[in-house]
């Protein structure tokens, strides 16, 4: 057999580009439609996740925490950063760092003329908080804990509505000190804030980090160092930093991953409810696929076998219906994904606006105004995902057109 | 061979066929015997269902047999697989179809180069061939048009084209007249006719068309898929089958296989003309 029995890529290429342009263009619309769905899907989702992984580092947590080993766990002042300022001088030498701060955590009560709750107390530095995130601008009544003032109080809108506490109401906080004695202290309710999470909101007291050494007789110790990164990607960088630098003896270093399993989760099943969403469009793209080429193969039968007859190879012809197949779905995914950007664009300063539909948006980190979102890795997930269903819904057709009766073909009318 | 002393382009002995339709038998050829000679300008004619087409397609390797020999251009086609059948038939053998069937995304020169490129031949290459061939057909004006915008008399001028650019050593035309009105039938029977008789490839034509008829060199009637009648214009006999064996030539092993081959098929044939009642 001759060797040289081929066809070029271009005849190849021009026997697709020319078939799918006498056939297609419906299929091709179909194709363009949904991946811009999918892209704007994609997009919003994206979008969605973003703000919520924002909205939570920023209210409350920062994008990783320093503590001394084992206090996540216990949650117990003795288990406290003794010496907040060697780890406070590391923070000077990494740009990726904006903002860092020093909290005391502990739980402990609160009562209000006769009514008393549950709280976290959670004690900051006034200014150095806001470097960190951006608890001072959730405030709804009141003012932010003002530098020196030792008795300001902050409480959460939840647990200020369950004591039924007003702005410059006498609070009575109790928590324990290092030698476990029980020990109380008033404090005056200077704002009401919210966070943006509920269960937060039902417990949260803030209080300067000055008054609560003094209060809890922690001299200069703390049981957290909160870091804001400047990007989320940072985060890990940070993380391998610091655990090189800091004795994994004295210290936890977690990033905001691990304070907040059920964030990390709902981020991980909207992570996947994405790629479940992805994988229903994909099939359905394949589906579409599969049906177009089966049904060119059909109605091309004649011309399939007259090209067999006159000399084409079965495997040249395997390879013209699956290049048919695979620009069909690269011209519609590109296509699909410029117009689903388009749209995105159009809609990503502004947003788009679901308070009127749902008040559900309104907790759990989650803004009601969506800002669809473009990410390289959704790109490469949409267009990649489609080329390889591309690929799997062109293998078929095109290999039972290798396996056409050739008399048969030739005898269609 | 089956004749040593005539180099033959298609050589048949005893070759039978049967369609199924699930357990029903449709015979189509009861063994047939033929060859054709080198530059003939042979027509195939019966009536419709008389095996004309499938004769040709099994000439044309498109189509298997139930039992027989056939050698065409010295070789045996039957004992090709798929891609040796396709091999050969685009370095040996030109197709010209009732319905033209012409590549309708390509122009008509592109469709009569589609074959040199099969075949190896650069893109420039196979254009000038085709712009040659379209010219020899007498349409190199309308090169650049595509199927569509041709007249069926002008397509099949096309396929005429596309079937001489292989540079085949045999044509096979299955009612090439059929779709075309009597003139232009008969304008085109001439061409390729006066083809035949300048480039000396051969032609086998199955028609029923009478202007075919009348053109052809040889005349091989069929009926109920048995040769009938054969009318020959050359001074030979329309038949000159020998008696010596026609594979002789193969190895062993071959020949074992296409015993057993022939085997299966006598035996597909006597239940086929056990459930017909027909006798070959």
């Amino acid at each position: 057999m001759a060797e040289s029995d081929r066809l070029g890529l271009f005849t190849y290429l021009s026997l697709a580009t020319r078939n799918l342009l006498r056939n297609r263009r419906r299929t091709l619309i179909t194709l363009i439609f949904g991946i811009a769905t999918l892209t704007l899907l994609s997009a919003l989702n994206d979008g969605w996740l973003s703000q919520m992984k924002t909205n939570f580092i920023l209210s409350y947590t920062g994008h990783l925490q320093i503590h001394a080993k084992g206090f996540e766990t216990s949650q117990n002042l003795n288990d406290r950063i003794k010496d907040p300022e060697e780890v406070s001088r590391l923070m000077q030498s990494y740009p990726e760092i904006i903002g860092w701060t020093q909290r005391i955590r502990t739980s402990g009560l609160a009562s209000v003329s006769g009514n008393s709750a549950g709280i976290q107390i959670m004690a900051t530095d006034p200014e150095q908080e806001t470097w960190v995130t951006s608890m001072d601008q959730g405030i709804k009544e009141g003012i932010w804990l003002r530098p020196g003032m030792s008795h300001d109080l902050l409480l959460g809108r939840t647990v200020a509505q369950n004591l039924g506490a007003e702005l410059g109401d006498r609070v009575i906080l109790m928590a324990q000190r290092l030698n476990g004695e029980m020990v109380s202290e008033v404090f005056f309710l200077r704002g009401v804030l919210e966070t943006g999470a509920p269960q937060i909101d039902r417990t949260l007291a803030v209080i300067t980090l000055n008054s609560a050494q003094q209060w809890l007789q922690m001299d200069q110790t703390v049981t957290d160092i909160v870091i804001r990164a400047d990007v989320h990607d940072n985060t890990d960088v940070l993380y391998r930093l610091f655990v090189q630098q800091l004795s994994d003896l004295k210290y936890e270093i977690m990033p905001w991953q691990e304070l907040d399993p059920m964030v990390r989760q709902w981020l991980e099943f909207s992570d996947a409810y994405g790629f479940v969403i992805l994988f229903v469009v994909i099939i359905l793209v394949l589906i579409e696929i599969l049906n177009t080429m089966l049904i060119s193969l059909h109605e091309r039968q004649k011309e399939l076998g007259v090209i067999v007859a006159i000399g084409t190879k079965r495997y040249q012809i395997f390879l013209m219906l699956l290049l048919e197949a695979v620009m069909l779905i690269f011209i519609g995914a590109i296509l699909g994904y410029l117009a689903g950007s388009l749209i995105v664009y159009s809609v990503a300063d502004n947003g788009i606006n679901l308070t009127h539909f749902a008040n559900a948006f309104e907790f759990f980190y989650m803004d009601p105004v969506i800002h669809p979102q473009l990410t390289q890795s959704s790109a490469i997930k949409i267009l990649g995902t489609t080329l390889a269903a591309a690929l799997l819904a062109g293998i078929y057709p095109a290999w039972k057109a290798t396996r056409l009766p050739l008399s048969q073909a030739l005898r269609i009318q | 061979m089956l004749n040593q002393q005539a180099e033959s382009v298609i050589k048949i002995r005893e070759l039978h066929k049967c369609y199924w339709v699930g357990t029903m038998p449709f015979p189509a050829l009861y063994g047939i015997n033929l060859e054709i000679e080198p530059g003939e300008f042979a027509v195939l004619a019966g009536r419709s269902g008389s095996g004309k087409s499938t004769l040709l397609n099994i000439v044309g390797a498109l189509e298997s047999t139930d039992s027989g020999r056939i050698e065409v251009l010295s070789q045996d086609i039957l004992s090709m697989n798929q891609d040796q059948r396709t091999h050969f038939r685009l370095h040996n053998i030109g197709f010209i179809f009732q319905a033209y069937n012409l590549i309708r995304v390509f122009s008509a020169r592109e469709n009569v180069a589609y074959v040199c490129q099969l075949q190896g031949k650069s893109k420039k290459e196979s254009m000038e061939i085709a712009n040659h061939w379209l010219q020899e057909v007498e349409i190199g004006h309308l090169g650049y048009r595509r199927p569509d915008q041709l007249s069926g008399g002008q397509q099949q001028r096309v396929a005429v084209a596309r079937a001489l650019a292989s540079n085949p050593k045999l044509i096979l035309a299955d009612e090439p007249t059929a779709n075309l009105d009597s003139m232009t039938g008969r304008h085109l029977i001439h061409l390729m006719r006066e083809l035949n008789q300048r480039l000396g490839t051969t032609f086998l034509i199955s028609s029923h068309d009478p202007d075919v008829k009348q053109a052809a060199s040889r005349l091989i009637k069929l009926a109920d898929g048995q040769i009938v009648e054969a009318w020959n214009d050359i001074p030979k006999p329309p038949s000159s089958i020998t008696s010596s064996c026609p594979m002789s030539n193969l190895p062993l092993t071959e020949r074992l296989r296409n015993y057993f081959k022939e085997a299966r098929g006598r035996a597909r044939n006597a239940k086929c003309r056990k459930k017909t009642g027909r006798r070959s």
